[in-house]
């Protein structure tokens, strides 16, 4: 018996866990059918208004759209950058790669504040005015650490001999690249680039330091929270949330579907 | 072990040794990037840290500097804000704590226990990282919610006298922490679920032939495997919590819960004194590096991605 | 392009890794339309020689040509070469199809798909063209990665340890595969293996290295019936070997060598040196074993008497150990002709072998050179 009930704790536990982290995500995505007044903090009753009308509080749908300009923006730049370095790294030996590996974990090691303040620090010694630009050239520097440790376990895990055999079958270098080296890693690059626009999407403290007037979507709910968020901005809240589950969902299932295929 | 392996969520592959490569393609790999972080990470850093060492301009305005060697400026700041710094790593640690605390039995109960149904696995995997993809500070706001005085978390404490009646909990240091567990758990559970997901059941199939019980077993066996997951949780979940002031902001007060970004970002922004808010960054970094650096001597550089 | 009989010739080529010295002054020619075999344990350079000839390493010194045309320093995308790689190296993003037809299209060759459909029926996988690499078995997968190389008709083909991956059985019906599509298509192939049995069986020349270097280049046959080192001796097959020493030269040609007393009889052409120290060796399925009173034929070498130690019934033949003092042990074959072993542990016999079989190395050299031993890595 006693048996019994210690193996039904690590699941319990597990179960209890789990729930403590959804239970934030439940209370965000109810309160985006609030009929709030203008605190939203309190229940009140359940509507539909704020998804009729999600761009109806002032500034929302702005700083939504600059998110996303952000995001896109910042996502290529940097996947483009940081998928070049990961292939150095992997692919190649030279002096100095102890050296480029300890300066692209650095930013990651950082805390979020002192890179705010430096990237702020730097602008203000410039006198370059902080806005639309400063905020992406802030996210690419800190996506790129992470598209290069994502890219490069996929790079890790290529077959070198897959590209000697292609040189091997005539391909010039470019070739090789092109038909065989960008195609298998595209999993890979894919990954970073997501994870590069969530990290890039969901920013606050280093945007807060170096955007001035411009406001992205945390900032404009941070700003907001002292007054009262708006339900529209649970409702982009949860309509951001369900749109990465599908996106997680489908990678799912279109690689269970193609290992199943390979299986036959 | 990996430091970020467990935020893929799969065990990597051992990063091949490439084979003697003499061509010099890999500087036009490495440039681009190499110059960026350079222009972008190192400079500003640089900056930072002399923008800590800056005096006020004599009968200038407010934000006026001119550069300076002025060491004195660290003492100022330190001398001035030890206590917010102090209490910033104090939450980090209580919070890592309280993440390990709650994230080790979910890793383990996914790595370990679920190891029979890869769905369950996939599922709870999706979960744990699900609070990801909501925006950082709604999440942290639905915590006021949730603490609310009205909410059925402070009626249930009350009646359960884990709370003096009247007593509130936003505004407080509990929830400044809690919502620093909340905001980082992910970061401590992904790295444990790797670690354990390479642990070969055998192992544990060979501690029992060698008559230990299933409590022994996980002390002498499964815990000192999992340590390179629950290191890289740990840094995963301290380094960014004892900078990160959002939380302390939202859900904290004036008083008792200021943390050192906070004051941080009101040197800079409200109060114009840029080379103590430096001097303080810079304090931060360095406090941070030194811990980082006292792991990357025991793992090795390549270690960390 | 002169016309030559030469595919591949390796002049002088030195490859040095840092302070590791892989091939050590190399002279090779592979001539025209044969089945050549690079023959060798782990490390002894022979993959390390194969990547040069693809252009996939550069030597540090010396020469490499490719049908008369030096091809050193030239890049493998431009070399008329192809390998089938130990990994196979398929891409798995392709069909097999693709797989076969990539270097066609990279040279931009015409008629594509009717080649495809040649190389793909030469190797017995007509039907298998729409699927992926992860679909197929690792037999299925090393016959693609060979038609993929063969379809370009290259001057060489290079195999480097394909069957390695392969069960045994599946090993030897390829070697028989591979050996009958090397003659039906006429290129030159150069395989690469450390498998003895799979070289002497598969290639019309035999190289074999070790340490870097060519130790001896022949037919398998006369690498088998005379090794002109030790290590030859060792690695192809079993050879017993007993120090001796030159003690006469006969008129007839022949040498005789004073083995621990004993008088042993070695033809003269069969001698790596004719005066000194020498290592007398013979292969253990030529002795004969003879018990009490039985006589040895005349032209044989006898030694002993020595101790049966060890009989092993192996189904095809009963191996034996013979211990005879002075000499150390020499191991016997003899053909399963009787249904079971025939002479008993224990035994006290004589070993008898024609003495034309009977070859010398030089007496300097290290009699265990290319043994294994359980001690030794992988």
């Amino acid at each position: 018996m006693r048996a019994r009930l210690g193996r039904a704790l690590v699941p319990t536990m597990a179960l209890l866990g789990i729930a403590y982290l959804l239970v934030p995500i439940a209370y965000t995505v109810a309160f985006g059918f609030n009929t709030a007044g203008k605190t939203n903090l309190v229940w009140r009753g359940f509507t539909l208004e704020n998804w009729r009308n999600p761009c109806g509080a002032p500034q929302v749908c702005q700083a939504f759209v600059n998110s996303l300009r952000v995001g896109v923006l910042a996502t290529v730049l940097a996947t483009l950058v940081g998928t070049l370095l990961a292939i150095a790294l992997v692919r190649y030996r030279f002096r100095g790669r102890s050296a480029v590996n300890l300066l692209i974990f650095l930013p990651m090691s950082t805390p979020e504040v002192v890179i705010g303040a430096a990237l702020l620090a730097q602008f203000l010694s410039l006198r370059v005015e902080l806005g639309f630009w400063t905020v992406v050239a802030a996210h690419v520097m800190f996506c790129i650490s992470f598209v290069v440790v994502t890219v490069k376990a996929r790079v890790a895990s290529l077959d070198p001999a897959l590209e000697e055999a292609a040189a091997d079958l005539y391909a010039t270098p470019v070739a090789t690249f092109w038909r065989v080296t960008f195609p298998l890693l595209l999993p890979g690059i894919a990954a970073a680039a997501m994870l590069a626009f969530s990290l890039s999407f969901d920013d606050f403290i280093i945007t807060n330091f170096n955007s001035g007037s411009f406001t992205t979507f945390p900032k404009f709910v941070y700003v907001a929270a002292t007054r009262g968020i708006p339900p529209q901005a649970n409702v982009i809240g949860t309509f951001m949330f369900v749109l990465a589950i599908l996106l997680v969902v489908a990678s799912q299932v279109v690689t269970s579907a193609r290992a199943r295929r390979r299986r036959r | 072990m990996t430091l970020l392996a467990g935020l893929g969520g799969a065990a990597p592959s051992q990063v091949e040794l490439p084979r003697e490569n003499r061509s010099r393609a890999y500087r036009g790999l490495l440039a681009p990037g190499l110059v960026y972080l350079v222009v972008f990470f190192v400079v500003p850093v640089a900056s930072l840290l002399a923008m800590s060492l800056y005096v006020p301009v004599q009968g200038g305005e407010l934000g006026d500097f001119r550069p300076a060697l002025h060491w004195q400026n660290y003492v100022d700041a330190v001398g001035a804000f030890w206590p917010q710094l102090v209490r910033s790593f104090w939450f980090a640690g209580l919070a890592t704590v309280a993440g390990l605390v709650i994230g080790y039995p979910i890793a383990y109960a996914i790595a370990v226990r679920a190891r029979a149904w890869p769905l369950v696995q996939r599922i709870m995997l999706i979960l744990v990282v699900a609070p990801f993809f909501t925006s950082f500070i709604l999440r942290t706001i639905a915590w006021r919610q949730i603490l609310a005085d009205e909410s059925w978390v402070v009626r249930a404490m009350t009646w359960l006298q884990l709370l003096p009646p009247g007593g509130r909990l936003t505004a407080t240091p509990f929830a400044v922490v809690c919502g620093l567990a909340y905001n980082f758990l992910p970061f401590m559970v992904l790295p444990i679920y790797a670690s354990l997901g390479r642990l070969d059941p055998r192992l544990l199939e060979a501690g029992a032939d060698l008559y230990a019980a299933p409590i022994t077993c996980f002390r002498r066996v499964t815990l000192p495997l999992s340590m390179p997951g629950v290191v890289g949780g740990t840094l995963l979940v301290f380094i960014p919590a004892a900078g990160d002031y959002v939380n302390a902001a939202l859900l904290g007060n004036n008083t008792n819960t200021a943390m050192i970004g906070q004051v941080i970002d009101q040197r800079f922004f409200r109060i114009l004194d840029y080379p103590v808010a430096a001097s303080l960054s810079v304090v931060l970094m360095v406090v941070i590096l030194a811990i980082v650096a006292a792991y990357v001597r025991r793992a090795g550089t390549e270690d960390l991605l | 392009m002169p016309a030559t009989d030469t595919a591949a010739e390796l002049r002088d080529v030195t490859k040095r890794f840092g302070a590791f010295t892989a091939v050590d002054h190399l002279d090779l020619t592979v001539p025209r339309g044969s089945f050549f075999a690079l023959l060798g344990p782990s490390g002894c350079g022979k993959t390390t020689t194969l990547r040069m000839m693809a252009g996939l390493e550069q030597p540090t010194f010396g020469n490499v040509s490719i049908e008369g045309r030096d091809v050193t320093g030239v890049p493998p995308h431009k070399r008329p070469v192809n390998t089938v790689f130990q990994s196979y190296a398929l891409f798995p993003h392709l069909s097999i199809a693709e797989n076969v037809a990539f270097g066609l299209r990279r040279k931009r060759e015409p008629d594509v798909d009717r080649r495809v459909a040649e190389a793909l029926a030469l190797v017995e996988l007509a039907d298998l063209g729409d699927r992926t690499p992860s679909q197929l078995s690792g037999g299925q997968q090393q016959r693609v990665a060979l038609a993929r190389a063969i379809v370009n008709r290259p001057a060489v083909l290079l195999l480097d340890e394909p069957l390695g991956a392969l069960d045994l059985k599946l090993r030897r019906q390829m070697q028989l595969e591979l050996k009958r599509i090397q003659t039906e298509v006429g290129i030159t192939f150069v395989h690469v293996t450390h498998d003895q049995e799979e070289a002497m069986t598969m290639a019309d020349s035999v190289a074999v290295m070790n340490r870097g270097r060519i130790e001896q280049l022949g037919a398998p046959e006369e690498l088998y019936e005379l090794p002109c080192t030790a290590f030859v001796a060792n690695f192809l097959g079993q050879s017993n070997l007993a120090r001796g020493t030159v003690v006469e030269v006969r008129a007839d040609g022949a040498l005789g060598v004073d083995v621990a007393g004993t008088r042993v009889l070695v033809r003269s052409d069969r001698a790596a040196t004719t005066g000194g120290a020498v290592l007398v060796g013979v292969r253990p399925e030529k002795i004969t074993m003879l018990v009490d009173g039985q006589e040895p034929v005349p032209g044989q070498n006898v030694l002993g008497p020595g101790v049966v130690t060890d009989v092993s019934f192996t189904g095809v033949s009963t191996q034996y150990q013979v211990e005879v003092p002075g000499i150390g042990t020499f191991g016997v074959f003899a053909q399963n002709l009787a249904g079971a072993a025939t002479v008993a542990l224990g035994a006290k016999v004589h070993l008898a072998w024609a003495a034309r079989f009977t070859f010398a190395l030089d007496g300097r050299e290290d009699a265990t050179e290319g043994t294994t031993d359980v001690d030794d890595e992988p």
